[in-house]
């Protein structure tokens, strides 16, 4: 098991989704954030500035294309990497145009495979 | 007293006189009565005069031609008696009568102005014979006198007469002898010469004009006196002024002889260019006339041509010299025409647009719009009527044409199973087809809104303004509450013969199927909302499918990972059997997870809401890759995958979804083939490559007919028992059918029972992605 210094931010409304990430990314050593929704992660966000973001789609209050916006226009947060983890299919995540942007790295598909998830944070991370 | 009057009483005073009355002057009573007997017997009237203060009272009251005078008078002597009655009357003839012995007195009163004397003696009787010769010669020369100083009047009156017109005319007036010298010169002419009265007398005309005048002048002068004839010249001064010189000869009244010439000398200048304009004016005027293709013709009151123009020689053949003095009844077809036109010009004084029909000189008839009216002269006697015509033979005849063409499309509404009917701008019946006389009876000539409607005016929705005035062709739909119907009207403007428009009518009852119609579009309407129903249910279910998918998915999430966690060792060391449970959790974790996807892949299909990605590829590359997944299954049955693949051109087709079809059908293949068998995977170009074709071929058990018809439906495994044995969704050939259908491809099996089954399925070769993608719709078969 490889020692990290990155911080990763999880945004997830689901609290058995959010702590079982953590746990996996505690335990690959990685620093971790977590926000329940779109509002608590743009008020932690001015706090800190994560490595990357893990973030679910269709949560309740901010859509998540509006936050994608808020993070648009912050230019601290121009090097964080974003990856999609969610159970919406990547086509409807593409229609609704949540992947034009560049910093949207990877998309992982609930309920996802453990392996997956930390190679893409794994090499979310080295593209900085 | 103005000189005409002078003369008329000059005249009737002499016509008075004629009366003749004598006065005798005589002391002596008894010679006294004897004088005035003789007399009064020859006819004369006596007036008798005892003394010389009587005689000269009588004389002062009334006028005597001749007078007897007796020199011995006993108060005034008879001389002084004689010149105060001279003085009276100063052309009085005085006959003295006197005694022989008093002759010297006698001779002494014809020196003082006494007409004659007469010896009287006292003792004979009077000489009657002499007295009466003698008085007789006394009136015939008071007459004389008296006729003498009458001319003399008048001659004077005439005098003055002339000279004050010679003075007062605005013309030149002048008298000049043979050698052209004048004698006299009015006022006028001084003027023009501007010389005093002195300063031309006796001179020679050409002492005040240029040589060239003065020849012709003389000329003209030497020809009056010569042949004693007036002439008349017009002559240009070198001012350029236009005169009528009126030369006349003057005669001596005794010898006759010419002795000199009157000219009178007239300004015509202005006359001369009112004159030159109104031959301008005339002759643009019979320019124009002349000029017109129209026939202007003008025929006298009696119908005798007067005039001609070039327009009616051509158009009717005649020469103006061979029609101007003829009378015009022969130019018509029936000559009564000629009266009747002249009869209603003198009527109404102006007739407009008269159809007849005239002949050439050739005899061929032309049809003629005339237009006349009637000349009057100055006082506004009618002398003719000026007619102009225009040939409108090819008129007549285009309108006989557009008549024969009507009437054969009289002839088609007749026939027509629609009214029609023609109305004129005045809303009277025209025309109406038999359709409409059997309803309503022959209308012609009524007014459409009394017949049509049984209305007072016309109706307020009537088009009649539209069709005539505007000239549109208006289509609509009348809805007769009264009748309870409805007309599909067409109504057009109708040009008429005579340029006028008409508007026509062509209606048909539409109430059936205006009802058949109404019908439709109540269900239409039905049905609308009901297809609104429908996507509103559409919606709805699609976002079911949405929050169900995430909805499901989310518990899995938490449960895969924290399984993978355990199995990983994140949370300590397990044994083997721990192990193995954990496996076979997470095996149908899997399981469920694929059933999840499934589901909702085909509900996508169904609802024709299954999403492509598409992109240009090789069809190659995804056999290969679903092979590649399929390998380990196909090792543990002991299958033997063999593979066949051509060179493919590239198509376009969503890369992930065609592997899931291949990799499907491999799937099935694998797993109903008995164990160590062969499965052969092929990929090839088909119909002369417009298509690239998949095939997968096991040599199973085979599908019945009966299987192979509900194959390809949802949860269609043969039987439920088969789904168990062999772990499928029994989903996935619909979905395979969805998605080969979205790629606008075709899935079919082949298949005999116990022989086993080939799959296949065709992609069209496309390398352009369409603009835009028509999402696969999913029929109900």
């Amino acid at each position: 098991m490889s020692t990290h210094t990155a911080t990763v931010m999880v945004v997830d409304d689901e609290p058995d989704v959010l702590l079982s990430v953590n746990q996996i990314l505690d335990a690959n050593n990685y620093r971790t954030i977590k926000a329940r929704d779109g509002y608590e992660c743009l008020a932690k966000l001015k706090e800190e500035v994560p490595d990357v973001l893990l973030l679910d789609i269709m949560m309740p209050g901010l859509t998540t294309k509006e936050l994608l916006n808020e993070i648009e226009k912050d230019s601290r947060l121009a090097g964080m990497k974003i990856i999609f983890l969610t159970a919406i299919h990547s086509l409807e995540a593409e229609e609704i145009g949540l992947l034009n942007s560049k910093r949207v790295v990877d998309f992982i598909e609930k309920p996802f495979s453990v392996r997956r998830m930390l190679e893409a944070v794994e090499k979310a991370i080295k593209l900085e | 007293m103005p000189p005409l009057l002078l003369l008329l009483y000059n005249r009737a005073r002499w016509e008075m006189e004629k009366v003749r009355s004598i006065f005798i002057v005589e002391d002596d009573p008894d010679m006294c009565i004897t004088l005035r007997n003789i007399l009064s017997e020859e006819g004369y009237t006596v007036k008798t005069a005892g003394s010389g203060r009587e005689a000269l009272a009588l004389a002062s009251e009334e006028k005597y031609p001749v007078c007897l005078l007796d020199l011995e008078l006993p108060d005034i002597n008879g001389i002084e008696v004689m010149k105060h009655l001279k003085a009276f009357n100063p052309d009085m003839c005085v006959i003295i009568v006197t005694t022989y012995e008093s002759k010297d007195n006698a001779i002494e009163a014809l020196k003082a102005g006494a007409y004659h004397y007469m010896y009287i003696h006292n003792e004979k009787p009077v000489n009657r014979d002499e007295l009466l010769i003698t008085v007789k010669r006394a009136y015939d020369a008071y007459q004389l006198q008296e006729d003498k100083k009458r001319v003399e009047d008048e001659l004077r009156w005439s005098e003055e007469k002339y000279r004050s017109l010679v003075q007062s005319t605005g013309d030149s007036v002048y008298l000049v002898d043979r050698n052209c010298r004048y004698l006299f010169m009015n006022e006028q002419h001084l003027s023009r010469l501007g010389l005093s009265r002195e300063q031309y007398l006796g001179r020679p005309y050409q002492a005040f004009h240029t040589s060239r005048e003065s020849r012709w002048f003389a000329e003209k002068v030497k020809h009056v006196f010569d042949t004693g004839t007036t002439i008349q010249h017009e002559y240009r001064d070198e001012n350029g002024r236009c005169f009528l010189k009126t030369m006349s000869p003057v005669r001596d009244p005794e010898t006759g002889m010419v002795t000199a010439v009157t000219v009178v000398s007239k300004d015509i200048t202005d006359l001369k260019r009112t004159e030159r304009e109104l031959m301008a004016t005339r002759d643009y005027l019979n320019n124009i006339i002349d000029s017109s293709a129209d026939t202007i013709t003008v025929v006298d009151m009696e119908g005798i041509v007067r005039d001609w123009n070039k327009g009616a020689e051509g158009v009717m053949g005649y020469r103006a010299e061979e029609v101007i003095g003829k009378s015009n009844r022969k130019f018509f077809l029936d000559p009564e025409e000629a009266e009747r036109i002249m009869e209603q010009v003198q009527r109404e004084g102006v007739i407009r647009n008269y159809r007849t029909v005239v002949l050439r000189k050739d005899g061929k008839p032309i049809h003629i719009s005339m237009s006349a009216s009637l000349l009057r002269d100055k006082n506004g006697v009618p002398i003719g009527t000026v007619r102009v015509s225009r040939d409108i033979t090819k008129e007549v005849e285009l309108e006989r044409r557009v008549k024969e063409e009507r009437d054969n499309l009289n002839l088609i509404f007749e026939s027509m199973v629609d009214g029609v009917y023609a109305i004129s701008r005045t809303y009277e019946v025209e025309f109406m087809n038999k359709v409409l006389r059997d309803e309503f009876g022959d209308c012609v000539g009524d007014i459409c809104y009394r017949v049509f409607h049984n209305r007072d005016e016309p109706c307020p929705l009537c088009k009649l303004h539209e069709v005539v005035e505007k000239g549109q062709t208006v289509r609509w739909e009348w809805h007769s509450s009264r009748m309870n119907k409805i007309y599909d009207l067409i109504e057009t403007p109708l040009k008429n013969i005579d340029g006028s428009i008409s508007k026509l009518t062509i209606f048909r009852d539409i109430t059936a199927r205006k009802k058949a119609e109404e019908e439709i579009r109540k269900l239409n309407r039905e049905l609308e909302m009901k297809v609104v129903d429908l996507q509103e249910v559409t919606r709805i279910k699609t976002e079911f499918l949405s929050i169900t998918s995430h909805e499901l998915r989310t518990p899995l999430t938490p449960m895969k990972a924290q399984l993978q966690m355990l199995r990983e060792g994140y949370k300590g060391r397990l044994n083997q059997r721990q192990k193995d449970s954990i496996e076979l959790i997470l095996r149908n974790l899997a399981r469920l997870d694929r059933l999840i996807n499934d589901i909702l892949d085909i509900s996508r299909i169904e609802m024709g809401r299954i999403k492509m990605a598409f992109q240009v590829m090789d069809l190659n590359d995804a056999v290969k890759e679903a092979i590649k997944m399929q390998e380990p299954f196909a090792r543990q049955k002991g299958i033997k995958l063999k593979v066949q693949l051509a060179e493919l051109p590239l198509i376009i087709g969503d890369n992930e979804r065609l592997r899931q079809v291949m990799s499907n059908l491999i799937n099935n293949a694998i797993k109903f083939s008995p164990d160590g068998a062969e499965v052969i995977i092929e990929t090839s170009t088909a119909h002369e490559g417009e298509n690239v074709l998949f095939s997968v071929t096991d040599f199973g058990i085979g599908i019945s007919e009966e299987g192979k018809k509900k194959l390809f439906l949802p949860f269609s495994q043969i039987d439920a028992s088969m789904s168990r044995e062999k772990g499928g969704t029994g989903l996935g050939l619909a979905i395979a059918k969805g998605i080969i259908r979205a790629h606008n491809g075709k899935i079919w099996v082949e298949s005999a029972q116990g022989k086993g089954s080939s799959f296949y399925f065709s992609i069209p070769i496309r390398q352009k992605v369409r603009e835009k993608e028509v999402p696969y719709i999913c029929d109900s078969n």
